[in-house]
This record gives C-alpha cells, sequence and structure tokens, in this order.
C-alpha cells in the first residue's frame, strides 16, 4: 500500500509524518524532505521505536493490576497442564484458514447471548467478527476488527450491555461464556483426539485464557472461559448450542444464563474449563493487594525505629487502595 | 532461476488476461515507488507524482516487453524504471534552463509552501502546550487502519461539541469518558486513540486549516 504523508518533524536519524488518516509515523530520513512537504512512501520506509512502550500510562496502571491477577490464575492452569500430553503442543502449529489473505489462527466466541466469534490472526488482532443469532445481529460490533482479543471481549460486552441484554438487577446472572478455539485444519477428528483436545492446553491456549481472565476485571459480568476444536464448533452451530456449552455436554438448546445459573453444572463446566466470578476476582485482586501491603509493613517495621507510628500509616494506605479498588470495579 | 511472479506474469501475457495484469501493476505499485525514492535518495512529492506515474508507465512497459529470456522480473523492471525515470530528469533540466517552465505556478505554491509550515510550527507549539510532541504522537499512534479512522472519526465529531473542547482546553486533558459515553463508543477505544483524538481537537480549534484539509 502506498501511504501519503505530511512532514510535521525532521530528527537526526528520521522524518516524523502526519499521514493522510490523521496519525503519525516515524519513516527513514531522506534528502530534501522539509517541514510541509507531501510524500509518498511505503510500509518499508517506517521505522519502528522498540523502546518506546506502545501503552499509555493509564494502561501501564491496568496491566499492573492484570498482573497480579494473572499470578493468581497461573496456580489454577498450572494444575491442568500438568497431566497434558506435549505433543498436543502441535495442535496450533498447522492453521489454514485465511480471511482476505490473513492468516487466522483464532476462534474466539463469546456468547452472552447475543452470539458472537471474533477471527483473530497471529498477533491477536481481531481480523473479522461474526454475528451468529439473531440477537446478535442487532448490534452493530463492527467495530472491534482492529483490537486486541481480550479488548474485543470487552468492547462487546459494553456493547451488549448499552444494547440492554446485560441484567443490571441481577449483575450475579450475569455470563460471558468465552470459548477459544484454534484454527487448526484437522477435519477428521477421531473420538479420542477429542479428548485430547479438550484438555489441550496448548501455551497458545493458555495465554489467551490469561488475557481474556485478566479483562474480566473490568467488566461487571462473571467470565466463564473454555476450549473447544473447530469440529465441535461446527457441531455446536448446527444445533445452535453455544460451543462452551457443547464441549460440556449439553446437546439441547440452552442459554448461557440458563446454564450458569445451576451450581451443578458450573462445576461440569470447570473440568474443562474455569468460571470467574466477579466477585471472586475483586477478592483476589484485594487480597493480593493487602498481602504486598503486608510484605511492605513489615519491611517497614523491620526499618523503622517507631514500629507503632508506622503501623497507623499502613492501615490508611490499605483503606484507601480498597477505597480504589471498588471504584474501578464500577 | 525462474520465480513464482516470473511464471506469473507468462502466463498472464500468454492468456492476454487484462483484469491480471490490472491487479498485477496495483499490486506492485509499493514495488516501483521504493525503486523511485532509491534512485532519487528523497521521497515523491504528493504534489508532484509526474515522477510515479512515470515510474508507472515503465513497469507496465517492462510488462510487455518481459520475456523468460529476460531473467528476473523484478530486477528487469527495476532497470526499466529507473532509465524512464533518468530520461524524465534530464528532460526537465533542458525544459528548466530554456525557461519552458511557467515560474509563476511555482511561485504560488511556494507561498502555501511557508504557509503550511508555519502552522505546523505553530501545531507543535501547541501540542507543547498539552504536554505532547510529534514524537509521542508517533509512538502512540493507534497502527491498524481501522483503528486510526476511527479515532480521526471521533476527533473531529468531538471537536463540534463545545464543552468537551473546552474540557480539553482547560483541563489540557482529554474527556475519555464523555467521548466515550457521546459517541457510543467503549473506553477502550477512547483511550487508545486518546492521542490522535487530542490532536484532530487541536487542529480544528486552533483553525489550522491547511492541516485539517491534509486529514479531511
Amino acid at each position: 500500500m502506498i501511504k501519503k504523508g505530511l512532514v510535521v518533524k525532521l530528527t537526526q536519524d528520521h522524518i516524523i509524518v502526519m499521514t493522510d488518516q490523521g496519525d503519525y509515523e516515524r519513516i527513514a530520513r531522506r534528502e530534501k524532505a522539509d517541514i510541509g512537504l507531501k510524500i509518498m512512501y511505503t510500509e518499508k520506509d517506517l521505522i519502528f521505536n522498540p523502546q518506546i512502550a506502545s501503552y499509555s500510562k493509564s494502561y501501564r496502571k491496568y496491566f499492573v493490576a492484570a498482573s497480579i491477577v494473572f499470578v493468581l490464575i497461573m496456580g489454577l492452569i498450572l494444575q491442568s497442564t500438568l497431566y497434558t500430553d506435549p505433543e498436543q503442543n502441535l495442535v496450533s502449529e498447522n492453521i489454514e484458514s485465511t480471511e482476505q489473505g490473513v492468516k487466522i489462527t483464532t476462534i474466539i466466541a463469546v456468547d452472552i447471548n447475543p452470539s458472537f466469534q471474533l477471527m483473530a490472526d497471529v498477533n491477536d488482532t481481531v481480523v473479522k467478527v461474526r454475528s451468529m443469532n439473531d440477537d446478535a445481529k442487532t448490534i452493530d460490533v463492527s467495530s472491534v476488527v482492529g483490537l486486541n482479543i481480550e479488548e474485543a471481549i470487552e468492547h462487546i460486552v459494553y456493547l451488549a450491555d448499552e444494547a440492554g441484554f446485560i441484567d443490571t438487577t441481577d449483575e450475579a446472572a450475569n455470563y460471558v461464556l468465552v470459548t477459544i478455539i484454534m484454527a487448526d485444519d484437522q477435519s477428521e477428528v477421531d473420538e479420542e483426539s477429542y479428548a485430547a483436545d479438550l484438555k489441550a492446553n496448548t501455551s497458545k491456549v493458555n495465554e489467551l485464557r490469561e488475557k481474556v481472565q485478566n479483562s474480566a476485571i473490568v467488566g461487571k459480568v462473571n467470565f466463564a472461559v473454555t476450549t473447544a476444536t473447530k469440529e465441535q464448533l461446527k457441531e455446536a452451530e448446527l444445533k445452535k448450542i453455544p460451543v462452551g456449552l457443547y464441549v460440556s455436554g449439553i446437546k439441547k438448546e440452552m442459554t448461557v444464563k440458563d446454564y450458569f445459573s445451576k451450581e451443578e453444572q458450573k462445576e461440569v463446566f470447570k473440568e474443562n474449563g474455569k468460571v470467574i466470578d466477579k466477585n471472586a476476582l475483586k477478592d483476589a485482586v484485594r487480597e493480593a493487594k493487602e498481602k504486598n501491603e503486608k510484605n511492605e509493613k513489615k519491611e517497614k517495621k523491620e526499618k523503622s525505629p517507631n514500629p507503632g507510628n508506622s503501623q497507623k500509616e499502613n492501615q490508611g494506605q490499605s483503606q484507601q487502595n480498597r477505597g480504589n479498588g471498588k471504584g474501578k470495579g464500577q | 532461476m525462474r520465480t513464482e511472479l516470473d511464471n506469473k506474469i507468462i502466463q498472464i501475457k500468454s492468456t492476454d488476461n487484462k483484469e491480471q495484469m490490472n491487479r498485477l501493476i496495483e499490486d506492485y505499485q509499493p514495488f516501483v515507488l521504493n525503486v523511485i525514492t532509491a534512485l532519487k535518495k528523497s521521497y515523491v512529492d504528493v504534489d508532484n507524482d509526474d515522477e510515479f506515474s512515470i515510474g508507472l508507465m515503465a513497469f507496465y512497459e517492462a510488462l510487455e516487453k518481459y520475456n523468460e529470456a529476460r531473467g528476473d522480473f523484478l530486477s528487469f523492471a527495476r532497470l526499466v524504471i529507473q532509465s524512464r525515470i533518468k530520461d524524465y530528469w534530464s528532460q526537465q533540466k533542458y525544459e528548466y534552463t530554456t525557461n519552458l517552465r511557467e515560474d509563476t505556478v511555482i511561485e504560488e505554491n511556494f507561498d502555501e509552501k511557508v504557509l503550511l509550515r508555519k502552522e505546523i510550527e505553530d501545531f507543535e507549539k501547541v501540542l507543547n502546550s498539552f504536554g505532547l510532541s510529534f514524537e509521542q504522537l508517533a509512538d502512540r499512534s493507534p497502527k491498524h487502519a481501522d483503528t486510526q479512522k476511527r479515532a480521526k472519526k471521533i476527533g473531529l465529531q468531538a471537536a463540534e461539541q463545545e464543552d468537551l473542547m473546552t474540557h480539553l482546553y482547560t483541563k489540557k486533558r482529554l474527556p475519555v469518558t464523555q467521548i466515550s459515553r457521546r459517541f457510543k463508543v467503549s473506553l477502550v477505544i477512547v483511550k487508545r486513540s486518546k492521542i490522535t483524538i487530542t490532536s484532530v481537537m487541536i487542529i480544528v480549534k486552533e483553525k489550522f486549516s491547511r492541516i485539517l484539509e491534509w486529514i479531511e
């Protein structure tokens, strides 16, 4: 693609241009490039500055919180990876599906009712979104294209909420079922590999799980995350059952909300997937924070000549942090 | 050794498939531009893109003349483009020295350029007063085409709303939550495109008409 840029700044080794889309790029420095010149360039001329974090400060804050949850969840995931055969890691490797020349490596089914499918490329960027039922078709979700998977899921929950699909009177009843399907082109899968695939915790799937689970921190819903194969996805689609429920043994039409309203079904789901209760998540974050503070307190105690004062100070801090956490959740 | 592209061109030529030929030229536009940029050692001017047109014609000429005996097509095409561009330059030099070019047109463009340059410099000063710089904008711009388009659109819409503009200028901070609510875009997207939205709003507010014309 040929790009057009307005030269806005010259530095020693590169040029900053403003594209005709209103955003900015660094390109290689060449002769006779004055400020105000409108030039043509290609991807080849782009310069990336790897040292600069691509996230703004507010994002960093979010990641700190997310990494706390990550550590907590890692424990759970490790448990389930212990009994997986390393050879199953091959699952994610032969990928054939393409969408307009872009390789789709992951399909993510998002069922709130409405139900959607996100198609993502190797960078976990959503390249296509499909509305899977009539409710889904009432919402314009085209804007998720270009977002990361976890951002896209968050955005879809937001749009569903705007459209009134999220129960605001009983938030505990809201479940977002996220099913991750690696877009491997194994059209013939026998019964045995089905079972194997169910447990297939490839590093890739794990990574995605973490990301999705992390994004639950800002939602006002519970998240349920599991995995499925492409074959299972096809079968579930034919039977009009959310694929995440299909892999949990549901063979007739049922909504996500109904499924998770029953404790015993939740338990069945947990065999293959993880349920992240909204409150449990908040509690987990708070616990982690308090633990951190305690550790800090200990350190301070050791250093401080006046332990009484220091403790008081820390208590105030912990109170404040708790308040902050609450604010974020709302 | 023949490449996949070489075989494809031979096949297209033998079947005389105009549609495929056009698509091939379309696909290789960046290649043509890169050859010219490398030869020129500077970028091709958008307002004076004769060189690019000549490059495209040369690429077409190369396609027409290509046969198996020529070896690698891209090397051959590069030679043809370079030679046609050089021809154009020597012709231009001749016209310039014999006063065939209209100087008045150049004069007008020159004024326009000075004014645009002034706008850019003023724009940078305003950005600085917001604690922003072109460097930051370049490093934090959304990199996906759809996200970019969306950010520009939100920026232009938000610029029409007096209260949002006042908030931005008094607090020197973008009212992300209000923008998210008003334009029905999620907070994630607004935060992600924060810098682009801010810069578009500043361009509108400061009436940098020449820069605005560029992005509109």
